[in-house]
């Protein structure tokens, strides 16, 4: 490596310079905005200071880095060379300070490539010894370079208090120096040796103005634009002036003076300052940043409102020029009508000119007409007194006739035979078949006199075959107008899958059995027994009564409608045995099982029922739809409904029973699927003789229905074959209703919630009881208005109505006073009473149970209400809700072991 | 199901035949879990109205929890119940109609015939139910101001040629009959409570043998609630009656008439009925009973005395001179078990059938009634008889059963 690879020299002006180096951390940069200036202060005062030993010498910068520091010492020195072992700030420095005396060379500080000994006269080597490892191998290159007489300045960090006070690691240190090490180091290559300090401290600084220098060699630089500059001592301005005055000569000796904060409390207040103010600055920022945010985003709006309206503004423009252009065109077009008018006024202008000429004509000859007319007129009159004459002749014959008739009328004969006819009226009235016999006599008699009696005989033979054929054709024609009446009347479009098309087949050949359980039916019997006799489409109907203890006169009118009539004591009565009673004396393939006030809906309703059960053979029963009647009130018409919405069934249906169904926890899908109902169902004789009804007070049918499932046998639900059937009853009732229905069911389908519980105490009900009254007609009265407000809103406050009732139940005695005086169901209240007596305890939660019962239920008949508008009644409205109540109760005593006396009470007259 | 009622006017202040069907099967449909609506015209001079448009009023109100709509012109006109469609109303019925209905049902489409377009724009099936000839014949009776009827219109070549109507209405009536067909052809599904009526659309050309559906009117039997008669011994008189309005083609004068040659003293008239606008027809009505016992007028009667009046008379006479369709009179008095005397034309004579509720008598035919009055009175016993063998009408449940089928038919 030849000297000239290392060493950079460079002639391009300063202002070209470019930074080749960057800012490490370590080696220093003169021209860094670090923040503080400490690290300013103290590498440039190193070398101003070691600048006062260099003036017309020969010096050497042991790691001259970024070449400041020669740069510096150039000013006074005859020549420098700075030696550094990185390359790159080896070219910086040539090309950042191309200076006639400066030269940098590269090279390491422990092997320094110029050849000879005692070269120098200074050698400076600051903030470099602790990056090398071999501190003598150092101090004997110095020696070798240095000449005799000359100067080795150096620096290094004290360790004690660079890294171990603060506990700091400089990484690009290798070897760092407590005072003793640095002392004996330097001591033991060189005789003389002066150690010095240095330290950035706060100070108070006094020293002579206008003298000139005074002992201290003091450095002053100043921050300009490319960095700290060497400035001279008349730059510093003192703040305060100090002056020693006396009369005598002053005393020599040393002017300045400096007052040191060892404790550095200056830097630290700024310190402080600095970070309050950093975070005033940094919330400043933050809520800057944030009313930006919010600026931008007002304004980001304004500009698409801008962008909006200038788009209307273009709209408009365009539709105003458009209008303009149709505005133009319409005139045009009106302007041309108005033209076009005013041609058509002259035109009709002319044509009534024309016609008023024409009407003179047309008078002319109307006037002309008018007289041959005239003429005609006067021909016709003369007829016509004429044609009287004769008239008056005719009359004067017919007086002269009636004078005749009268004269025979008086006469004894025409007496006779007036006579004769009476008595015959009276022997053979008008209208009786003893007239027709008379008459055909008399007709025969004449025919026997002018034709002979041969005509006589062929005559009457014709007559009997007419009337005994006609009456053959009357016959038939009935038969045919019965297909007819079926096909018009919509019922064969009405029906379903099933028999759409058997319909229009025969008449079912075989026998039907239909079997009604009666007591007390009340009027309408006849007509429903005689709809069912009168069904169209089977051929033999068998009507079964079965009456137990009827004292209505109901006996009678079964009398003359039934086939059989069986009676049986009342005490024995039960659904199932009454019925299998009635089945054994049946003489059907099927028997139809239905119930007093079940009325048949349309003449084909027996056929429509049976239809499946004559034409699917794995089908062993089907039960049909109930409607409620024309006068069923609000409740009945809901229960109807929700019934078969809970089942969904909405459409004719088959149902089987396979392993799923045994297994399944959904009690609504098994009664579902098991679904016989016997206010109208249909079974076949043969699955019945197997499968009879068990002798049961209630649900026989339901009962039947899953027995007939685990035979392997379909029932089917006919929603196109109806039966009018509900009841308005009391509230009462329908607890009790409630309670043996729900006590059944938990019965035959295993509930698992199932269990005898304690009886409950529900005496505190008597009183919600009658806060329901006042409530409820109150929120009843909200009803009149639904129009107005939504079922939803009405919900709520039936919730709300509800709840007071049920909250305010524990202070009876403090309400006790608004009690109402109509109490809406005795029965219940009685009942309720009765329970205090018996009652064991109350379940926790029963009454919150309770209360969402109800309101469960009554939210469903409000979404019945929601779905059909009904408007009604606001008393509808309240019953319907008190009997939601009665089932709620009568559900809850379903699952409570009731002493005997209340069983038999509730299970009496459902 | 959604179900809009489209009727020419309705409670409270009209209740004939027409109304009350609607009236009933709507409550029905309710009671069923539908949701009902009627849509109406309303001629009164009642408050309440809003004021929809520069044409047309409409009020909503409630009668025996259903919903109506009622319209009115601001100024009504002259062919309101005339013309098929109302070119205004088409539109304010789109407006006005909000639900989504799923099916029309027409009970009588004058004045709101209009709900058809309504209908075809939406895409609901329509229905239709005769209640008479209204849309083949302007005068809705098909009978001739001289007393003749009519059987066809003959596109309307009949109606104008001076006797119903003048010459120059000959183009008005013609458009109008095609108007009216056109309708037609929009209806799904027609039905006919009478096989007559359904007969004379056929008989016009209107629809094919087996296309109207027969479905017959039902009774509300939760109304009829007969009282026990009394029972008759041989000298008590035997009571007829008449119940209805005293219109001429209800043909009272026939039964006047009859009556006038009926000699038996046993044997009584009750005529039950308002004569509304036809004063002067029941002023000839009462000289012609002038004098006699026998005959009573009894005036207007309230429904709820139906009992009351069906309990006292044994056979009740309707005489009409035009077709009738399902005279709803006829058809309470069978549901009471009173047989009738009909003439022995239209939906009167398909109702008392061959001998099976009552007896007819050829129209018009004064002598062969009063032999008949005759016949029953001397004889008693033939009424008694008849009596416990009419098959009675059937129930509106009924009726409304099968228009259900229908509607899920069409949804």
């Amino acid at each position: 490596m030849s000297d000239d690879d290392l060493i950079f020299e460079n002639n391009r002006s300063q202002s070209e310079q470019k930074a080749l180096i960057d800012w490490t951390g370590e080696r220093y940069v003169p021209w860094v905005d670090l923040g503080t200036p400490e690290i300013h202060y103290e590498h440039l005062h190193r070398y101003f200071f070691a600048s006062q030993f260099v003036e017309g010498k020969k010096v050497l910068d042991m790691a001259s880095g970024e070449g400041y520091g020669c740069a510096i010492m150039a000013e006074k020195a005859a020549e420098v060379t700075g030696v550094e072992l990185d390359e790159k700030a080896v070219k910086h420095a040539a090309s950042r300070y191309p200076l006639p005396n400066v030269r940098f060379i590269k090279g390491s500080i422990t092997e320094v490539p110029i050849q000879g000994e005692k070269v120098f006269d200074v050698i400076t080597c600051f903030e470099a010894i602790e990056h090398i490892e071999e501190h003598e191998k150092l101090l004997i290159e110095v020696k070798r370079l240095l000449k005799d007489d000359g100067l080795f300045i150096i620096s290094s960090p004290n360790k004690l208090l660079y890294s171990d006070k603060p506990a700091y690691q400089n990484p690009y240190h290798v070897r760092e120096l407590y005072f003793d090490d640095f002392c004996g180091l330097l001591t033991k290559f060189f005789r003389y040796v002066c150690f010095l300090g240095q330290k950035v401290f706060p100070i108070s600084s006094i020293w002579p103005l206008g003298t000139g220098e005074g002992f201290l060699k003091e450095v002053c630089v100043r921050k300009a634009d490319t960095g700290f500059i060497q400035v001279g001592v008349q730059e510093k301005i003192p703040l305060y002036f100090i002056a020693i005055a006396s009369e005598q000569q002053l005393p020599e000796g040393n002017r300045f003076s400096t007052l040191t904060d060892v404790s550095e409390e200056l830097v630290a207040h700024l310190r402080r300052i600095v970070g309050e103010k950093e975070q005033l600055l940094a919330e400043a920022k933050r809520e800057f940043s944030i009313e930006k945010e919010a600026l931008s985003a007002q304004l980001a709006e304004k500009e698409k409102h801008i962008l909006q309206l200038e788009e209307n503004l273009t709209n408009l423009t365009n539709q105003l020029s458009t209008r303009e252009k149709e505005f133009l065109e319409e005139k045009e077009r009106l302007e041309a009508r108005i033209a076009e008018k005013k041609q058509r006024i002259l035109e009709l202008e002319q044509s009534l000119a024309d016609l008023s000429n024409n009407v003179s004509t047309r008078e002319k000859e109307f006037l002309e007409e008018k007289e041959i007319l005239e003429v005609q007129l006067n021909e016709k009159e003369r007829t016509i007194a004429h044609l009287e004459q004769s008239l008056n002749e005719f009359r004067r014959h017919l007086t002269e006739k009636d004078a005749e008739v009268s004269l025979v009328h008086n006469s004894l004969g025409w007496r006779l035979i007036q006579k004769y006819r009476r008595v015959m009226d009276r022997l053979f009235p008008l209208g009786t078949s003893r007239r027709k016999f008379y008459e055909m006599a008399q007709k025969g008699l004449k025919i026997a006199l002018t034709e002979g009696p041969f005509m006589l005989g062929r005559k009457a033979t014709q007559k009997a075959i007419q009337y005994f054929g006609s009456y053959r054709k009357t016959f038939v024609v009935s038969d045919q107008q019965d297909r007819e009446i079926s096909q018009e009347c919509g019922v064969s479009a009405i029906n379903s899958i099933f028999y759409v098309n058997s319909f229009h087949s025969d008449t079912v050949s075989s026998c039907i059995s239909v079997i009604i359980p009666v007591k007390n039916a009340g009027s309408e019997l006849e007509s429903i027994l005689k709809k069912i006799r009168f069904q169209r489409g089977i051929k033999e109907v068998e009507i079964i009564v079965i009456d137990s203890g009827s004292t209505d006169g109901s006996l009678d009118i079964a009398r003359s409608w039934a086939d059989t009539i069986l009676t049986i004591d009342p005490k024995e009565f039960n659904h199932g045995t009454t019925r299998n009673l009635g089945a054994k004396s049946a003489r059907g393939d099927i028997l139809v099982f239905t119930v007093q006030d079940a009325i048949p809906v349309g003449d084909y309703w027996l056929k429509t029922l049976v239809n499946p059960l004559l034409h699917l053979p794995d089908v062993a029963a089907v039960s049909c739809r109930q409607i409620p009647r024309s006068d069923a009130d609000l409740f009945a018409c809901w229960s109807i409904n929700n019934h078969y919405k809970l089942l969904r069934l909405f459409k004719d249906e088959i149902f089987k029973a396979d392993e799923s169904y045994w297994k399944t926890k959904n009690l609504l899908e098994k009664r579902r699927r098991a679904s016989l109902d016997n206010v109208c169902s249909a079974i076949k004789r043969i699955a019945f003789e197997k499968e009879p009804f068990k002798p049961m007070k209630f649900a026989e049918d339901l009962e039947l229905g899953l027995r007939l499932l685990k035979a392997g046998w379909g029932i089917g639900f006919l929603h196109s074959v109806g039966v009018i059937h509900s009841h308005n009853r009391s509230p009462f009732y329908f607890l009790k209703r409630s309670y043996l229905d729900k006590k059944v069911l938990r019965s035959l389908f295993e509930d698992p919630f199932f269990a005898d519980t304690i009886v409950p105490n529900l005496g505190s009900l008597v009183f919600t009881l009658n806060c329901f009254n006042y409530q409820l007609k109150a929120w009843g009265m909200l009803l009149n208005n639904l129009e107005e407000i939504s079922y939803d809103y009405a919900k709520q406050k039936l919730n709300e109505a509800l709840s007071y009732c049920f909250e305010n139940n524990n202070n009876e005695k403090k309400n006790g006073g608004i009690r109402d005086k109509f109490l809406f169901d005795k029965e219940i209240e009685k009942l309720l009473e009765k329970l205090k007596c018996v009652a064991e305890g109350c379940p926790e939660n029963c009454i919150e149970t309770i209360k969402h019962d109800i309101l469960a239920s009554s939210y469903q008949f409000m979404d019945y209400l929601s779905h059909t508008q009904i408007l009604p009644e606001i008393s509808e409205v309240v019953s319907a809700i008190y009997k939601i109540f009665a089932v709620v109760i009568g559900d809850w005593l379903s699952r409570a072991n009731l002493p005997e006396e209340f069983v038999l009470a509730l299970e009496e007259g459902v | 199901m959604k179900i809009l009622y489209a009727v020419h006017q309705f409670f409270p202040y009209y209740y004939t035949g027409t109304e009350r069907f609607v009236l009933n099967l709507a409550k029905q449909m309710q009671y069923m879990g539908h949701q009902v609506q009627v849509l109406t015209y309303c001629i009164t001079d009642e408050r309440g109205w809003s004021r929809l448009n520069r044409d047309l009023m409409y009020r909503r109100y409630i009668y025996k929890g259903v919903r109506v709509l009622a319209l009115k012109h601001a100024v009504v006109p002259e062919d309101v119940s005339f013309s098929i469609l109302n070119d205004c109303m088409v539109s304010a019925l789109d407006a006005l109609i909000r639900e989504d209905f799923d099916v029309v049902h027409i009970a009588h489409p004058m004045r709101v015939g209009s709900v058809y377009t309504l209908a075809k724009k939406r895409n609901i099936p329509l229905i239709l139910t005769l209640t008479d000839f209204w849309l083949l014949c302007p005068r809705a009776q098909l009978i001739k101001p001289n007393s003749q009827l009519c059987v066809s219109p003959k596109e309307g070549e009949e109606c104008a040629n001076g006797t119903c109507y003048d010459y120059t209405m000959r183009q008005r009536i013609i458009d109008r009959y095609f108007a009216s067909k056109k309708l037609w052809q929009n209806v799904t599904v027609k039905v006919s409570p009478s096989r007559f009526l359904a007969s004379i659309f056929q008989v016009n050309g209107w629809s094919s043998q087996g296309e109207i559906l027969w479905v017959r009117h039902g009774i509300d039997y939760s109304t009829v609630t007969p009282m026990p008669k009394k029972k008759k011994t041989k000298s008590d008189p035997v009571i007829f009656g008449f119940i209805g309005t005293l219109l001429y083609t209800k043909g009272v004068h026939i039964a006047l008439e009859a009556w006038q040659k009926v000699r038996s003293d046993n044997a009584y008239f009750y005529v039950y009925g308002p004569c509304f606008h036809e004063v002067e027809y029941f002023e000839r009505l009462k000289r012609m009973a002038n004098g006699d016992q026998r005959i009573r007028f009894l005036g207007s009667y309230d429904h709820k005395e139906l009992p009351r009046i069906m309990s006292e008379l044994d056979v009740v006479i309707v005489p009409s001179i035009w077709w009738e369709n399902s005279p709803l009179t006829l058809l309470i008095s069978l549901a009471y078990g009173v047989p009738v005397i009909a003439s022995n034309i239209g939906g009167m004579a398909e109702f008392v059938g061959q001998d099976e509720n009552g007896w007819v008598f050829p129209v018009g035919d004064t002598s062969a009634l009063a032999e008949l009055i005759e016949k029953l009175t001397e004889n008693p016993q033939i009424i008694a008889d008849k009596a416990s063998q009419i098959s009675k009408p059937p129930r509106i449940e009924e009726e409304a059963f099968y228009y259900e089928t229908i509607y899920s038919k069409l949804k």
